[in-house]
């Protein structure tokens, strides 16, 4: 009984005769939807970046002569092996060289092979002191240095970022102005209603409520269906290539179920501020 | 301009007579005669207290109510004549607050409505029932939702509440309409939905609105019969009508408004002034 009672309340200035509520609703999944799969896909883009990043600051490539003998490169790898955060050094077989080189000398097989040693380093490694020791033990060697392109592939990660941050401020934006115009509309229909409520005794609070309640569930709701779709697109993803199920951790699962949540959150404040005003003004 | 107090006045002490009823009303308002003063006393006991009240529109260039004085004591049953444009639904507009005065003093259940906040109003027209000429029912819900609508704002039981509007919608002869849109309804059995609406919450004052002014003559004495029995239960009844001869036929006093202010105070079961009359006693 009590469920009928706040019913006839809720009937009475019902949003539901207007358009702009159900364009709420179906923004809302659209965007609910943009903002799970975007944070999803950023957070796998920014694991898989983080992996990629240790590995290449993990790893020093020393490049030496093919006709670097046999003792020039024992003593080299005896005197790194003792440098400090230096965990290993290996040398590559003439095969795996071969097979990294192949794509840069496509049409010739015979070239000479350079000798690659790998270092498996410390990030508190002195990169300066030990690139002077290669040089004065090998002045020959080549020593692969990626900070720089470390460095390129930071700030693009960064800016990537900050330009998802600024779509999202513009997905907030759109919510913003959708739950304004919904409530503007719906209770622009709902004049009569409004007055009588007050007449009645409504509060301002109370009717304020009986809007704001509407589009918080409406909101939920939206985010609930793009939640399911969202889900679903990950799901079959994951089934069709493999490996990036691999990448689907706990936390990219927990940014696609409460990254979303922003917007029926906006949505509350905003149907709170705009609702309030109008029946104020009303 | 006639000063003007209504003749039925309660006794109190040496200052006022009071009967039964308008005691029990002041004792629900927390009235202590033996602490309080004789000012405060006649604020609680009076239903309806006007103080030189005047009200001009925005665009209006001379007041529709002017300078107007009278009280209305708890309990009583007064009619409300006069031509159209004499300032009745002005006067009923400040009585509901959808207008306050610009000049002067209105009381309403003991409490200024100057020192009001939006809140209070809201409070306080829960404390009233009102009919409107124009019924103002909601079409998109039942006659039992139109009529449960007051007490949803009030949070009373549940099953309290269906009986009481089983009760209601019976007393107004309408306990086979209840889940009827109002748009099927007639003028009459709209009406009396608006009067079972009003009294739902049992209100302390009730103020009508031209009940009468949409429905025949047989219809308009059996609502009126709804607003007696209301009465004798302890309701403040104050009623607008043109109908001469529903307000001489049921005996109770007349405020006869025109030109903005009470012309004429007649008492129950008189005939009505001829509109000449009124004028050559101006």
């Amino acid at each position: 009984m009590a469920y009928k009672v706040a019913q006839a309340a809720k009937k009475a200035l019902s949003l539901d005769y207007s358009g702009a509520n159900r364009l709420l609703l179906l923004m809302t999944i659209m965007l609910c939807w943009l903002i799970a799969v975007g944070a999803a896909s950023i957070t796998i883009f920014s694991n898989v970046y983080q992996v990629w990043q240790l590995n290449q600051q993990g790893q020093i490539s020393l490049y030496l002569l093919p006709s670097s003998d046999d003792s020039e490169i024992q003593n080299l790898q005896e005197k790194l092996v003792a440098f400090p955060a230096v965990s290993a050094i290996q040398k590559l077989d003439q095969h795996k060289v071969q097979s990294l080189l192949q794509p840069y000398f496509q049409t010739t097989q015979a070239f000479p092979l350079p000798v690659v040693l790998v270092a498996t380093v410390k990030p508190n490694i002195d990169r300066q002191k030990f690139d002077a020791l290669v040089h004065t033990l090998a002045p020959t060697a080549e020593i692969d240095d990626n900070r720089a392109m470390l460095q390129v592939i930071a700030k693009t990660v960064n800016l990537s970022q900050w330009g998802i941050f600024v779509f999202s401020v513009i997905l907030m934006g759109i919510m913003s102005l959708l739950v304004i115009l919904t409530v503007r509309t719906g209770l622009r229909e709902q004049k009569k209603a409004l007055s009588i409520l007050q007449f009645l005794g409504g509060t301002d609070a109370f009717l304020t409520n009986l809007i704001v309640r509407q589009i918080v569930l409406r909101s939920l709701l939206g985010w609930g269906i793009a939640l399911c779709i969202a889900i679903a697109i990950v799901v079959c993803i994951a089934f069709i290539w493999p490996f990036l199920g691999n990448l689907l951790t706990p936390q990219v699962w927990l940014v696609l179920f409460f990254t979303p949540l922003l917007l029926p959150i906006i949505a509350w404040v905003t149907a709170s501020t705009t609702a309030y005003s109008i029946v104020q003004k009303s | 301009m006639l000063a003007t107090r209504v003749t039925e006045k309660p006794k109190l002490s040496k200052d006022f007579t009071v009967c039964e009823c308008c005691l029990s009303a002041a004792a629900l308002h927390g009235y202590n005669g033996h602490q309080s003063n004789n000012r405060v006393k006649k604020d609680l006991l009076y239903m309806i207290r006007f103080e030189n009240v005047s009200y001009t529109y925005p665009q209006g260039e001379k007041p529709a109510v002017n300078d107007l004085t009278f009280e209305l004591p708890s309990g009583s049953f007064h009619f409300l004549s006069g031509p159209s444009g004499a300032g009745k639904t002005t006067i009923f507009k400040m009585l509901y607050l959808d207008i306050l005065p610009t000049e002067g003093k209105t009381m309403l259940l003991g409490k200024n409505v100057g020192n009001l906040s939006r809140n209070e109003i809201a409070l306080l027209r829960r404390q009233m029932g009102i009919v409107f000429q124009d019924f103002r029912l909601l079409d998109n819900l039942s006659v039992r939702e139109n009529v449960l609508l007051p007490l949803t704002l009030h949070g009373a039981p549940s099953a309290e509440q269906e009986k009481c509007v089983d009760e209601i919608l019976d007393w107004v002869g309408l306990g086979h309409k209840t889940h009827e849109q109002p748009e099927r309804l007639s003028g009459g059995e709209k009406q009396r939905v608006g009067i079972a609406r009003a009294v739902v919450n049992r209100p302390k004052l009730l103020i009508a609105d031209e009940p009468t002014g949409n429905v025949d003559t047989a219809m308009g004495k059996r609502i009126l019969h709804l607003f007696c029995e209301l009465h004798k239960h302890g309701t403040t009844v104050l009623l607008a009508t043109h109908d001469r001869e529903l307000v001489e036929n049921f005996g109770f006093p007349c405020l006869y408004v025109q030109d903005g202010c009470i012309k004429k105070i007649i008492p129950g079961g008189q005939e009505l002034p001829k509109q000449s009359e009124i004028e050559d006693a101006a």
